[in-house]
């Protein structure tokens, strides 16, 4: 007897290359089965998903939801799991210093699972206008890799802002703690980039197989595009040998005209991420299934937009054995959604706005096998 | 018909001049009755005899922000369940992080919680860096703003002046930012001090009557100066109103200067323990321990009581209700024992002395509930 089954969708789920019409169904918060024509007989509760497109839990690399004392942070619940993002990790709103906080206030009363990259700062992100890095002393390895080994089930790496008014002069050394740290904790790391010190091809030198630079299509000076406006080559080699190419839209770091370029270039992202926080939620970037809107206007299969935030989002993680798969044992999140037609304007972070003919809209979630219902949090 | 009856013990109250055998009555969370022998029904009554009743300690320096400020302690663990009903956080958060202080632990504890707001917007996080290294931290209208929407939670502005939060250069600064934040919500200032580089007098200068220097009993840059006596101008400062808090600390408090001052005829105005994560273990432990100290250095338990429950009320503004057990006033209640033994004490310089007597919390009474952790 299962205890959920989501009957008459359209399943996409890239981990195990299925893209076609399937029920799947759960059972003590796993998926127990995705296969055509399940028994409503055998359900105690079923979800008429005809006509909807049934993905695996999404997650989002990248969010803020460190309410209160990181200046950028959301409520976790109302912006990830209501808006189908069953998975999110929180990039950096949190240091060694705040993490226990972060983790008692936040991540454990979370519907949402929740995940996070350690800031290499001390302090996290707790300032909008005082950068965490401009004292070097608070890029702290020792701290970062005690607090990341105490923490390992929820911290997946380690986050360094790497801008100039973050870092000041200190993008490369700041980056060398994050990677020496990130190492010691068998964890990746994420850069976030943009108007960097150092030219970004000496940054991403520094990256292992496996680490992130998000913010890939950001607008500002230091980009992967050259004055051509092509993709410069050092960047398909560095994708080649295994640096992740994350989007990390976010309020300042989305440009159609560098994504269009870089798509036109076959430069692809090697993931999707929001950057969701307190100053873009109420545009341009909304939620995740929005930000995955654009990349299927910049003419991506929906098939490989979802692949680009389950599961390669979860090797990324090294959570794929469990996440961002609908296959039989893992766990129980799925997301419903719907491919509307029509005329929908979308925005990027430098206010160009362009019309699709298509959004993807978000309609169910469902956690741990359970149908997600917001009114009833923490049920 | 009262809810809670203590008989037997000996009250000791300074707003009501009291240090004499006396039942305490509570009803409807308030003090009903203060009297030689009641003998109304109760549904519940203690038997405090030969032990001390007095009203709910206020420890006004320590650090209740977990898991954010590097020194933040569960607030209810060292305050209520050892006898302080009343405590304030002094700097924990700052106008960046007090809306999350205020939601995930003021409004959540057992224990009654006031703050001053940390003229540094991050409050004090981490351990090594100063809050106000960089002074673009130091916001007068943020903590001002911050101060005046959360007034019935935060009674004033800290301000952390000593090598490791500061450049030695920008003390004045600072100190004048914190007044001029405080003004804006008519708080009080609280000065952290400690460095044998500025004497004590070029920052009392600067305050308030109502302002609080704390750290003042530490071996160096306290109230007794590096020539070991406490100068006139010190003496007139208190006569003014500038008050002397203990803020014991893991670092900030010294059994040398405690006896120099006390024996120039300097008591302290308040007694607070300002512990936090790094003396919790000693040699702070707790407010009581504070408080046997100073009894075991010659201020009469009557006096200790009063500085660490009328004083710091009447410093913090909230004497109307808290800090004695004047009937119709809301019943906080420490129950306390004076016992006798063979004692240790260490001060911030891990200097110990042998005392014969220790003031221990037994029950603790918060609105009229007996305070039992196990029930929360």
């Amino acid at each position: 007897m299962y205890d959920l089954l989501i009957k008459g969708g359209t399943v996409v789920d890239p981990a195990q290359s299925v893209n076609g019409p399937a029920d799947v169904a759960f059972v003590n918060g796993t998926v127990a089965a995705v296969a055509p024509n399940i028994s409503e007989d055998d359900a105690s509760e079923v979800f008429d998903a005809s006509g909807l497109i049934v993905t695996p839990g999404l997650i989002d690399l990248h969010v803020h939801n460190f309410w209160g004392v990181s200046h950028y942070g959301i409520d976790p619940d109302v912006t990830n799991i209501s808006n189908g993002v069953t998975t999110a990790v929180d990039a950096g709103s949190a240091g060694a210093a705040t993490f226990d906080a972060f983790r008692r206030y936040v991540i454990e009363r979370a519907d949402t699972r929740l995940y996070a990259l350690l800031n290499i700062s001390l302090t996290g992100m707790v300032s909008n206008d005082i950068g965490e890095l401009e004292d070097l002393r608070h890029a702290d390895v020792g701290q970062a890799v005690r607090v990341g080994r105490q923490n390992r089930d929820r911290i997946v790496g380690i986050k360094a802002r790497l801008s100039q008014d973050i870092t000041r002069q200190h993008d490369v050394e700041s980056l060398k703690r994050a990677i020496e740290a990130a190492q010691a904790i068998d964890g990746f790391v994420m850069i976030h980039v943009g108007k960097t010190h150092t030219p970004l091809e000496s940054l991403i030198e520094m990256l292992r197989p496996g680490d992130v630079m998000t913010h890939s299509y950001h607008g500002h000076a230091e980009g992967i595009l050259d004055d051509a406006g092509k993709v410069k080559e050092a960047f398909r080699e560095h994708q080649r040998r295994g640096i992740v190419f994350d989007v990390g839209h976010g309020a300042g770091s989305f440009s159609f005209d560098v994504a269009e370029r870089a798509m036109a270039d076959g430069f692809r992202p090697g993931n999707i991420s929001s950057d969701l926080h307190l100053y873009n939620v109420e545009g341009p970037v909304f939620d995740q299934v929005t930000t995955l809107s654009k990349l299927m206007w910049l003419g991506m299969s929906l098939y490989d937009v979802i692949g680009l935030t389950t599961v390669e989002t979860a090797k990324t993680m090294g959570v794929q054995d469990r996440l961002g798969t609908l296959k039989a044992g893992a766990m129980g999140d799925a997301t419903i959604a719907r491919i509307d037609e029509g005329s929908f304007k979308l925005t990027d972070s430098y206010g160009r706005s362009v019309t699709s003919p298509q959004r993807l809209t978000h309609v169910a979630t469902v956690k741990s096998g359970r149908i997600y219902k917001p009114w009833l949090r923490g049920r | 018909m009262y809810d809670l009856l203590i008989k037997g013990g000996t009250v000791i109250d300074a707003a009501l001049g009291l240090n004499d055998v006396r039942d305490v009555a509570i009803a409807g969370g308030k003090i009903a009755a203060i009297e030689n022998c009641l003998d109304g029904d109760s549904r519940e009554v203690i038997d405090a005899s030969g032990l001390i009743v007095t009203p709910g300690l206020i420890d006004m320096h320590m650090h209740a922000y977990w898991g954010v400020c590097c020194y933040g302690l569960d607030p209810d663990s060292i305050n209520i369940a050892r006898g302080v009903t009343t405590a304030m956080d002094c700097g924990s958060a700052g106008a960046r992080t007090f809306p999350h202080f205020r939601r995930t632990v003021m409004e959540q504890s057992d224990t009654r919680l006031y703050a001053l707001l940390n003229i540094s917007a991050m409050g004090i996080i981490s351990p090594s860096i100063g809050e106000l290294f960089d002074m673009r931290w130091a916001r007068v209208d943020d903590a001002g703003e911050m101060g005046r929407q959360n007034d019935d939670l935060i009674l004033g502005i800290k301000v952390r002046l000593s090598h490791h939060t500061i450049f030695m250069d920008d003390k004045l600064d600072a100190l004048k930012r914190a007044i001029a934040a405080a003004e804006m919500f008519d708080g009080i200032v609280m000065v952290h001090v400690g460095d044998i580089e500025t004497p004590l007098e070029t920052l009392t200068r600067h305050l308030r009557p109502g302002d609080v220097v704390t750290h003042a009993f530490r071996q160096w840059g306290g109230v007794v100066s590096a020539e070991r006596t406490v100068t006139d101008e010190i003496r007139e400062a208190q006569k003014n109103g500038i008050v002397f808090d203990v803020g014991h600390g893991g670092g900030s408090c010294s059994f040398d200067t405690i006896e120099t001052a006390l024996g120039q005829g300097f008591y302290p105005d308040t007694i607070s323990s300002d512990v936090s994560t790094l003396s919790v273990e000693g040699p702070v432990y707790d407010q009581v321990t504070t408080m046997s100290k100073f009894l075991h250095f010659g201020i009469p338990l009557e006096d200790v009581v009063r500085l660490s429950t009328l004083a710091p009320a009447e410093k913090m503004g909230i004497e109307d209700d808290l800090g004695s057990l004047a009937v119709g006033t809301t019943a906080d209640v420490s129950i306390l024992s004076v016992d006798e033994g063979d004692y240790t004490y260490m001060d911030a310089e891990r200097k110990t002395t042998s005392a014969s007597r220790k003031i221990n919390s037994i029950e603790t009474v918060k609105d009229g509930k007996l305070y039992r952790d196990w029930n929360k």
